[in-house]
């Protein structure tokens, strides 16, 4: 037989242990979901890192034909983006068509 | 020397089995005790709190790696967000340009589709998908 001491104190350790166990099985669900979020966050960011490089040739061609062809349309188009293009094309001859600045982001 | 083992004692003792009897013999004979139970309950009970504490102290070190990364994550989220409206903006308002005549939107929307990449312009705008669902 136990005595009455022994017996709280394995009582107590048992008690302790199912806390424990209850508590580890909430954390893993927990941890579990933020693993899912945190490796979909990852893929959304690698995805939209790959196309980067395409809105930059976007926006590139359409500051080139705004310039080019002086079209009120594709400026009015980037300037809606926050991307300002300088309304007059340069001199014949002269510098490339300025990079399109990027504002207002 | 140890006194013979009583066999065929009259009374309540002899109402036992005789296996009980002979075992209560021998301990008083030895003048032992029956052994506690509790140094072996005890090592149980000291191992299913500690293999869970193990547990949860590992899982604690892993929420916050989690949360660390979840955390970093935050700018580059925000980021790749602000990109995809941008570039879905302007893909839409560049259809819509080249659905209206404008040979400038006309001439990039064609490039595109050579290229696979076709504009939808009533699309709506991409969201991550949530975990869990």
């Amino acid at each position: 037989m136990l005595r009455k001491t022994e017996f709280w104190i394995l009582t107590l350790l048992a008690a302790l242990g199912l806390l424990l166990a209850v508590g580890n099985m909430v954390m893993f669900g927990q941890n579990r979901q933020a693993q899912a979020e945190v490796n979909s966050r990852a893929q959304y960011i690698q995805q939209s890192a790959q196309l980067e490089p395409l809105y930059r040739e976007i926006v590139k061609a359409l500051a080139d034909l705004s310039v080019r062809n002086n079209d009120g349309e594709l400026r009015e188009l980037l300037a809606k983006q926050g991307i300002t293009v300088p309304a007059n094309p340069p001199p014949a001859g002269g510098a490339p068509a300025p990079e399109p600045k990027k504002g207002g982001k | 020397m140890s006194t013979p083992m009583p066999v065929g004692e009259a009374g309540p003792a002899s109402a036992a089995p005789f296996g009980e009897r002979r075992d209560e013999w021998r301990r008083r004979e030895h003048g032992e005790r029956g052994y506690s139970p509790f140094l072996p309950l005890l090592l149980l009970a000291v191992i299913a709190v500690a293999w869970p504490a193990f547990q949860c102290y590992q899982l604690v070190n892993e929420k916050q790696a989690l949360a660390t990364v979840f955390g970093n994550q935050t700018r580059p989220f925000d980021d790749s967000g602000k990109l995809r409206t941008s570039l879905e903006g302007i893909a839409r308002e560049t259809a819509l340009l080249a659905a209206k005549g404008n040979p400038s939107a006309k001439l990039i929307v064609d490039q595109l589709a050579r290229r696979g990449v076709t504009i939808n312009p009533s699309a709506q705008p991409s969201a991550p998908a949530k975990a869990g669902n």
